[in-house]
C-alpha cells in the first residue's frame, strides 16, 4: 500500500515536472518538430542556436552552401589595410555540434503549401515552420552598366570575401595620387553607416600611405547615419583628403562605365582610380522564389514573430525583413533572430508570442583609435516595429577623445562577443 | 498516534513534498525558459559565454539588485555610460526587475 502510494506520487512528480518544463501539448504523441532556417549569417545562425537551447526538443537543420562564413562588420578594417580577413572568417564546427543539422548546398525553391524546401543538389526538406534570413543580394542592372562582369573593375565589397579582397588590392595597387570614388546608394541598404566607416579607413590609409591622393564620396542621398559624428571627425582627421558630395549637389551616380573607372551623375563624370560602387540591394533572392518579398525587394514582417505578412509558416529574419526601425546590421540580425526563435517554439507549442523588445548597437571607426556609435530600442507599435521613444540614438558630439578610444575598444569587443556567440 | 494519524500524516507530508517539486520544478523551468522581453538581445555586448575578452560584463550569474541598479542609475543619467544610458532609457522598471531576475537566475 505504501509502495503504491510511493509509486503514485513519483508518477505524479514526474507528471508535474514534465508539464511545468514543457507547457506544450505532449510531444510525445508526434514526432519532434522541425525548422529549416535557410541562411547561415548573423541572423540565420543565430537562430538556428537559440531554437536548439530552448526547453523544447527541435529539429532543426540550417542551409548554408558556403564555409566559411566571412562577416561584414569590420571587413572596412580589411580594405583599410587594418586587419586580415582571416579575422572574419568562422566556421560552422560549433554551429553543428550543437545538433543542428547543417545542408551544405542552397536553397532553390519553397513549396509554403507542402512547408518544403528544395536544395541544388536535389535534397527536399520539410519542415513545420521555415526561417529564412538570406541576407542581400545586389541588385544587378539596377544602377546602369553595374553588372557581376562590372564588379570585378568597380567592386562593391558589399558582401565580405573576395570583394573585401579585390578592392583592398586595387587601393595597394593605387599609385599616390590616385583619386579614389565611393559610390554610396539610396536607401534602404545593408549597414546604414557601412559607407560612411568605409570612407573613413580609407582615407585612413591614404593619410597614412598615400598622402597625396583623394577620396570621393558620390551619394544618392542627402542625410545619413551618424552623419555629425562622420563629418566632425572628418574635418578633424582628414581635411582636404575626403568630400562627400549628397544628392543634392550632384551626388547620385546614374550610370557607371568599368572599364575606364567612371561614375556618371547629372552634374558630370569621376574617372577613378579605385571606384567601390555600393549597389542598390533587395533581400536574398530565394525570398523572392518563397514568395515572402514584396514589390520593394525586401519582406514585410509581423513585429512580434518575424512571420512573413505574406506567407504564412515562414519567418523572417536579418537584413531581408521589413524591420521598421531596425537597420540591417548584424546586431539587429542577432536580436531579431532570438526573439523569431522565441516566437516558433512559442507557436510550434501551440501558444501565443508575447510582445518583445528587441536592440540595435552598431559601433563604426572613423581611424583605428575612433569609434562613434549608435543604439536603439525596439517594440512592436502599430503592426511596425518602433523606437521606443526617449531611449537609443548616437555618440554624444561633445564626447572626449578618451570616448571615441574607449568606444573603438568597444567596437572590436563587441565583434568578439557577438560572433563568439554566433559561430563559437 | 493511531494507525489513521499516521497515514493521516504521512499523506499531509506527501502533499507537501509533491507541492515543493511542483515549486523547485516551476524554478528551474523560470530559470531556463524563455527570457523575459529584451533580455535576449543584451549578448550581443554583454558576453554569453566566459572566456570572451572584452570589457563588458557578463550578466549571468550577477546580483539582481545590482543590475537593477545599474539600469536605473543609467537610464537616470546618475551613471555615464558608453551605450547603456541610451539603452536604459528603453526599458520599464518591471522590464528591469524582470531582466535583472533572468540573469541572475543564470549560471
Amino acid at each position: 500500500m505504501i509502495a503504491a502510494r510511493r509509486a503514485f506520487l513519483k508518477a505524479g512528480i514526474a507528471l508535474t515536472t514534465s508539464i511545468a518544463l514543457r507547457p506544450a501539448p505532449s510531444f510525445a504523441q508526434r514526432a519532434t518538430p522541425r525548422v529549416v532556417v535557410i541562411g547561415g549569417g548573423f541572423a540565420g545562425a543565430s537562430c538556428a542556436r537559440a531554437l536548439r537551447h530552448s526547453d523544447l526538443p527541435v529539429a532543426v537543420t540550417l542551409v548554408e552552401p558556403t564555409t566559411p562564413f566571412v562577416a561584414c562588420p569590420f571587413s572596412n578594417a580589411v580594405i583599410g589595410g587594418l586587419r586580415e580577413l582571416s579575422a572574419q572568417q568562422f566556421t560552422y564546427d560549433r554551429v553543428a555540434a550543437d545538433g543542428i543539422t547543417i545542408a551544405r548546398s542552397a536553397a532553390t525553391a519553397v513549396d509554403a503549401a507542402a512547408k518544403s524546401v528544395t536544395l541544388a543538389d536535389g535534397t527536399r526538406l520539410t519542415y513545420d515552420r521555415l526561417v529564412m534570413a538570406p541576407g542581400i543580394d545586389i541588385r544587378w542592372g539596377a544602377l546602369s552598366g553595374y553588372d557581376e562582369a562590372a564588379a570585378a573593375e568597380m567592386p562593391h565589397a558589399w558582401k565580405a570575401g573576395e570583394q573585401t579582397l579585390l578592392l583592398r588590392r586595387q587601393l595597394d595597387a593605387m599609385p599616390d595620387g590616385g583619386v579614389v570614388v565611393i559610390a554610396a546608394p539610396a536607401n534602404p541598404f545593408r549597414c546604414p553607416p557601412g559607407p560612411y566607416e568605409r570612407a573613413s579607413l580609407i582615407a585612413n590609409y591614404l593619410k597614412t600611405k598615400k598622402p597625396k591622393s583623394k577620396l570621393i564620396v558620390l551619394d544618392a542621398k542627402d542625410a545619413f547615419s551618424k552623419q555629425k559624428l562622420f563629418q566632425q571627425a572628418w574635418a578633424e582627421l582628414y581635411p582636404g583628403l575626403l568630400e562627400w558630395v549628397p544628392l543634392s549637389k550632384g551626388g547620385k551616380v546614374n550610370s557607371v562605365e568599368p572599364a575606364t573607372r567612371t561614375l556618371v551623375t547629372d552634374f558630370g563624370r569621376h574617372k577613378a582610380d579605385v571606384a567601390n560602387v555600393i549597389p542598390p540591394q533587395q533581400a536574398g533572392r530565394i525570398a523572392d522564389v518563397a514568395g515572402v518579398a514584396d514589390r520593394s525587394g525586401w519582406c514585410p514582417i509581423d513585429p512580434v514573430t518575424f512571420e512573413s505578412k505574406l506567407v504564412p509558416g515562414i519567418h523572417v529574419i536579418g537584413d531581408a525583413a521589413i524591420a521598421g526601425a531596425m537597420p540591417k546590421s548584424a546586431f539587429a540580425a542577432n536580436s531579431q533572430a532570438k526573439t523569431c526563435a522565441a516566437a516558433v517554439v512559442r507557436l510550434l507549442a501551440g501558444g501565443t508570442p508575447s510582445a518583445p523588445k528587441l536592440l540595435n548597437t552598431c559601433y563604426s571607426l572613423v581611424a583605428p583609435d575612433y569609434g562613434i556609435s549608435v543604439a536603439g530600442v525596439y517594440a512592436p507599435s502599430g503592426g511596425q516595429l518602433a523606437d521606443v521613444p526617449g531611449s537609443g540614438g548616437v555618440s554624444s558630439p561633445e564626447a572626449p577623445r578618451a570616448t571615441r578610444q574607449l568606444e573603438a575598444v568597444l567596437a572590436e569587443a563587441w565583434f568578439r562577443t557577438i560572433t563568439s556567440e554566433v559561430f563559437g | 498516534m493511531s494507525v489513521a494519524d499516521l497515514r493521516s500524516s504521512r499523506r499531509s507530508r506527501a502533499k507537501s513534498l509533491l507541492i515543493g517539486f511542483v515549486v523547485i520544478a516551476a524554478a528551474a523551468a523560470d530559470a531556463s525558459a524563455e527570457p523575459p522581453a529584451g533580455a535576449a538581445s543584451c549578448t550581443g555586448c554583454h558576453p554569453a559565454r566566459p572566456g570572451v575578452a572584452s570589457p563588458v560584463v557578463r550578466l549571468a550569474g550577477l546580483d539582481k539588485a545590482a543590475i537593477v541598479k545599474a539600469m536605473q542609475d543609467f537610464r537616470s543619467g546618475t551613471r555615464p555610460g558608453a551605450v547603456m544610458d541610451r539603452i536604459a532609457k528603453g526599458f520599464t522598471d518591471d522590464e528591469i526587475q524582470a531582466i535583472a531576475a533572468w540573469y541572475a537566475g543564470q549560471k
